[in-house]
């Protein structure tokens, strides 16, 4: 039943997230149930597989496919954008094994499979979603004052406690913050982070440090102007997003599509020894299918005979929020 | 208090290793209050907004609550057996909506509304309990168990579940 349901919120015409308003403690919705689900068609597919209906398994493919690449390309925020990428990237490396393993099984679905490897994924997709996370912090920004004296208002009405601050501790926050001016703080660091989705993979490391010294120039704190809006200014401290994490995740997409479609070219013109993967990775692959970060070919390594690059991202938690993810690559 | 008394602190006032300590902090605290009604006075007047400040307070448009829109649907997968998923979609997502009109309360109606979208009755039984996005980093927090290793613990509980359920 869950996968019925799955794919018919995955075979609708657009996808395109509801704009659930500018509070932080909004309920948002959760999205396990989809992850779950495209889980559930995978594992539906591959028991197809097993059973040799090939022609299914690629059908199946092709609707998660373009369901997952509709997400990225209709969603508005950075969840469904990145989950949609997640996903996409997730149909891309089981493409790529069955092309590994799949052998000349899969020869006469190839065409079919090459339409789904052609490169399309940018960066530029996550402007909407950043625009949105931009809206949001922006406007919460412009109501701190309004937030710290009701504390917390209609945004914490229920069961949320608010700020757990006393009364007086809340006034006299209220009357430290100035709305316009925490505004345009938030809005000018913000905007300058969103700038990330206008760089392409071969610009992106110098890029990002220039986002990141003009954002700490933004957040400098003189002492001589610590009381002017100090309560705005710790705000926009804590509450600016890194868009960097992100953009990097788009990249990482991107190389690794570009790595998939290159497998998908070896595999048509049906090179397979080695030595000959290695000349076509570094001559015509260089030039079709370069490394964006590089803007070179992908690193081959002959005796593990996989295709790699130099990933962006970083983990997803805690201390790993700090580290990059190192070295990611397909076998062929 | 007696005069005795009286002369008696006068007196130890009087002593300078008393007298300038007390003195000191008579004047940070008028410092200090004089700063924070500065403060709070300067603070009193603001600035204009800036272009893109503005242009950022405007918000996007609401997206179409349409049959067509997939997002519907998914809204609408958690919905019970015997209802229609995409009849639920539509309340799921007026529901979710509703939090960005100020004077929002959330209701019973509102709640079962949200929280079912959310909550898979076997996945609960199996210990996979959804809470509000505020709820768990604060349950999180006073267990203080690594991230990774709830991810570990929570993903594949749940996975279970659902696919108990999806078969069921």
């Amino acid at each position: 039943m869950l996968l019925a349901r799955y794919r018919k919120a995955r075979d609708g015409v657009t996808f395109t997230d509801l704009y659930i308003g500018a509070n932080p403690a909004a309920d948002m919705p959760g999205y396990s149930a989809l992850t779950a689900g495209a889980l559930l068609s995978l594992a539906e597919n591959s028991l197809q597989l097993h059973a040799g209906n090939l022609e299914a398994v690629v059908a199946e493919l092709e609707r998660e496919v373009a369901f997952h690449r509709r997400m990225i390309a209709d969603g508005r925020s950075v969840i469904t954008v990145l989950s949609g990428s997640n996903m996409l990237a997730r149909d891309l490396l089981i493409i790529s094994e069955l092309l590994r393993s799949g052998g000349e099984r899969f020869a006469p679905l190839r065409v079919r499979l090459s339409a789904l490897t052609r490169p399309q994924v940018g960066v530029g997709a996550l402007r909407p979603a950043f625009r949105l996370t931009a809206h949001e912090v922006v406007t919460f920004g412009h109501r701190i004052r309004a937030i710290l004296r009701d504390n917390g208002g209609w945004m914490w009405s229920g069961d949320d406690p608010g700020n757990n601050m006393s009364p007086l501790q809340n006034w006299a926050l209220s009357r430290m913050a100035r709305p316009n001016a925490t505004a345009n703080l938030v809005a000018a660091v913000m905007t300058a982070q969103a700038s990330i989705a206008d760089t392409q993979a071969a610009q992106f490391d110098h890029e990002i440090g220039v986002i990141r010294s003009a954002e700490q120039k933004l957040l400098e704190r003189p002492w001589y102007a610590e009381l002017s809006n100090p309560v705005g200014k710790g705000f926009a401290e804590v509450a600016v997003i890194n868009f960097g994490t992100y953009a990097a995740r788009m990249h990482d997409l991107q190389a690794l599509e570009r790595m998939v479609d290159l497998q998908m070219k070896l595999a048509v013109r049906g090179i397979n020894e080695t030595a000959a993967i290695a000349a076509f990775v570094a001559g015509e692959g260089a030039k079709s299918h370069p490394d964006p970060y590089t803007g070179k070919a992908f690193a081959f390594d002959p005796e593990k005979r996989m295709l790699s690059f130099e990933s962006r991202a970083k983990g997803r938690w805690g201390d790993e929020l700090k580290k990059r993810y190192g070295r990611a690559g397909i076998a062929l | 208090m007696t005069e005795t008394g009286n002369s008696g602190i006068r007196a130890l006032l009087q002593k300078s290793f008393i007298r300038i300590p007390l003195k000191l902090a008579l004047w940070l605290i008028v410092f200090a209050a004089v700063t924070f009604v500065g403060a709070l006075a300067y603070n009193a007047f603001d600035e204009e907004l800036s272009a893109e400040a503005k242009a950022l307070l405007a918000a996007p448009p609401m997206g179409a609550i349409d049959d067509q829109n997939g997002y519907i649907a998914f809204l609408g997968m958690a919905a019970p057996k015997e209802r229609d998923q995409m009849e639920w979609g539509r309340k799921a997502a007026a529901a979710f909506t509703a939090q960005a009109q100020p004077g929002f309360i959330r209701t019973p109606e509102w709640k079962e509304a949200i929280r079912s979208h959310v909550r898979i009755p076997e996945a609960q039984q199996q210990g996979c309990k959804p809470e509000s996005a505020i709820a768990w980093p604060k349950r999180r927090m006073a267990a203080r168990p690594s991230p990774r290793r709830l991810q570990k613990v929570t993903t594949p509980c749940c996975l279970l579940a659902i696919a108990r359920l999806a078969m069921g």
